[in-house]
């Protein structure tokens, strides 16, 4: 499974959104669940994934599926 | 130095002091009994202070200036009593006219018959609407339209675009032509890029000429200039976008020389470019001077770039400057502030960080050069005649004003 791959299906555990709902282009204005609370989990989803350690914010710029994977290119996941 | 003068007596009786006193209300025993104001060492009633400035009233109203007067302010010193029997001669002078305040300042003085001066004051009086009693003519009012009409069209308003080879600038130029205007580019090392912008415009059927310019050099923003002036017959227009190449870092890896840097490429050139115009805005009474800011500078600002946004809120601070100044040249100037847009210029700022900004943005999207150049199109029409001194973000709706 490549980072896209994994990411999407880390957050359709965690917005409980089938994981075909979901695609690199997907943010938080068209995932139901996506809201502040839930980014607390995916933060914590996504460190466990990927074995990395996030900061604050990292946290807050958890906007949009792009953005994530640039957080994550940040850690060396490509 | 005296223009004028009316003058008025008016006998002072017990009648006059009741029936002031009837209408004010003020029936202070000084004023209404004999007895009481001679056991204060007064020798008899004393009038009320504001029976004479009823009598001022009266020679402002009626005589000077008359018809049309609007009493702005009184300062008025009360030297002596007035007690009936007396006569009270008043006389007003004009001490000043003020054309641009449309306005005159009148000296007062009250004496009674027997030479005493018992009221000395000066008035302040607007007179839009007469001259009578006067003898020079006051007040001449700004004409109606402080400036003439436009009577040219975008064909014969050419617009100096700095900057217009890559990104906004160049986007603005190409603008900017198809509207009609003939347009001059400069550019400091891609003059490749200078001629495709230049042969685009041609093949669109404008006018469009390039011009080296180093914009770190204002001092050279005269003979620009002029030499636009040569291809183009005069100059009314202008565009500040060039910019160098920005990089990003914290403060304490700044320089003197990097903040300088772009403090004369925005605000040093951005000055000497108005100066250069000038005399053309001022001969046509019709000037256009826009200016590219930065979202930056709205809201809080980005970190890593304090010498950027302290460059152009400077740059802001100078074209608030240059609106008031230039107004009655008929000559407008504003900021245009676009969003972060995706061009060379932002080249070095992290995938992330772009990201960032469009998600955030109420538009969700980064800005596009078009977006900017449709601003600046609007601002050099005639419909854009009033607003100046603006700062006019063209950001997708962030950090709103």
């Amino acid at each position: 499974m490549n980072t896209l791959d994994r990411l999407l299906q880390v957050m359709s555990n965690v917005f409980d959104v089938p994981r075909e709902r979901l695609s690199e282009a997907s943010s938080a204005d068209d995932v139901a669940n996506w809201d502040s609370a839930n980014v607390l989990h995916l933060t914590m989803a996504i460190e466990s994934e990927f074995q990395i350690t996030l900061t604050p914010d990292d946290m807050a710029d958890m906007l949009s599926v792009k953005i994530i994977l640039e957080i994550l290119k940040n850690e060396g996941i490509e | 130095m005296t223009l004028d003068a009316a003058e008025l007596e008016l006998a002072i009786t017990a009648s006059l002091i009741d029936r002031f006193s009837e209408f004010s209300d003020d029936d202070n025993p000084l004023h209404m009994d004999q007895g009481f104001a001679t056991a204060h060492s007064f020798k008899d009633r004393v009038a009320h202070g504001a029976i004479s400035v009823a009598a001022i009233s009266r020679l402002i109203g009626t005589q000077l200036p008359g018809t049309g007067a609007l009493w702005r302010s009184l300062q008025i010193d009360w030297l002596a009593p007035l007690y009936p029997g007396d006569v009270l001669r008043l006389r007003v002078a004009v001490a000043q006219v003020s054309s641009v305040a449309g306005s005159i300042r009148l000296n007062i003085t009250g004496t009674t018959g027997r030479d005493v001066e018992v009221l000395r004051g000066s008035a302040a009086v607007g007179i839009q609407a007469t001259t009578q009693g006067l003898s020079t003519t006051p007040a001449a009012a700004p004409p109606a339209v402080p400036h003439s009409l436009p009577t040219a069209g975008r064909a014969d308003r050419p617009v100096l675009v700095t900057g217009g080879t890559r990104g906004i600038g160049r986007a603005t130029a190409i603008k900017l032509a198809r509207l009609g205007h003939p347009v001059a580019i400069t550019y400091h090392s891609g003059l490749a890029a200078a001629d495709a912008v230049v042969l685009q415009i041609r093949k669109d059927g404008g006018q469009a000429h390039a011009y080296a310019f180093d914009a770190t050099r204002p001092e050279t923003a005269a003979s620009l200039v002029a030499d636009v002036r040569r291809q183009f017959g005069r100059l009314l227009a202008l565009v500040h976008s060039a910019s160098p190449q920005l990089s990003y870092a914290p403060f304490e890896a700044l320089t003197q020389e990097g903040l300088s840097s772009l403090q004369t490429v925005y605000v040093g050139t951005g000055l000497a470019l108005a100066q250069a115009l000038a005399a053309d805005c001022q001969a046509a009474s019709w000037g256009r001077l826009v200016y590219v800011g930065t979202t930056a500078i709205v809201g809080d600002p980005p970190s890593n770039a304090a010498a950027y946004v302290a460059a152009k809120m400077g740059l802001l601070g100078l074209v608030r400057g240059l609106a008031v100044e230039l107004g009655k040249r008929g000559t407008t100037c504003n900021m245009v502030s676009p969003g972060l847009t995706d061009t060379d210029l932002v080249a070095d700022l992290p995938q992330r960080a772009k990201l960032l900004e469009a998600q955030r943005a109420p538009m969700r999207r980064l800005a596009v050069p078009d977006d900017t150049a449709a601003l600046i199109g609007f601002l050099l029409g005639d419909e854009a005649g009033f607003i100046t001194g603006s700062h006019l973000p063209v950001n997708g709706g962030i950090g709103m004003l």
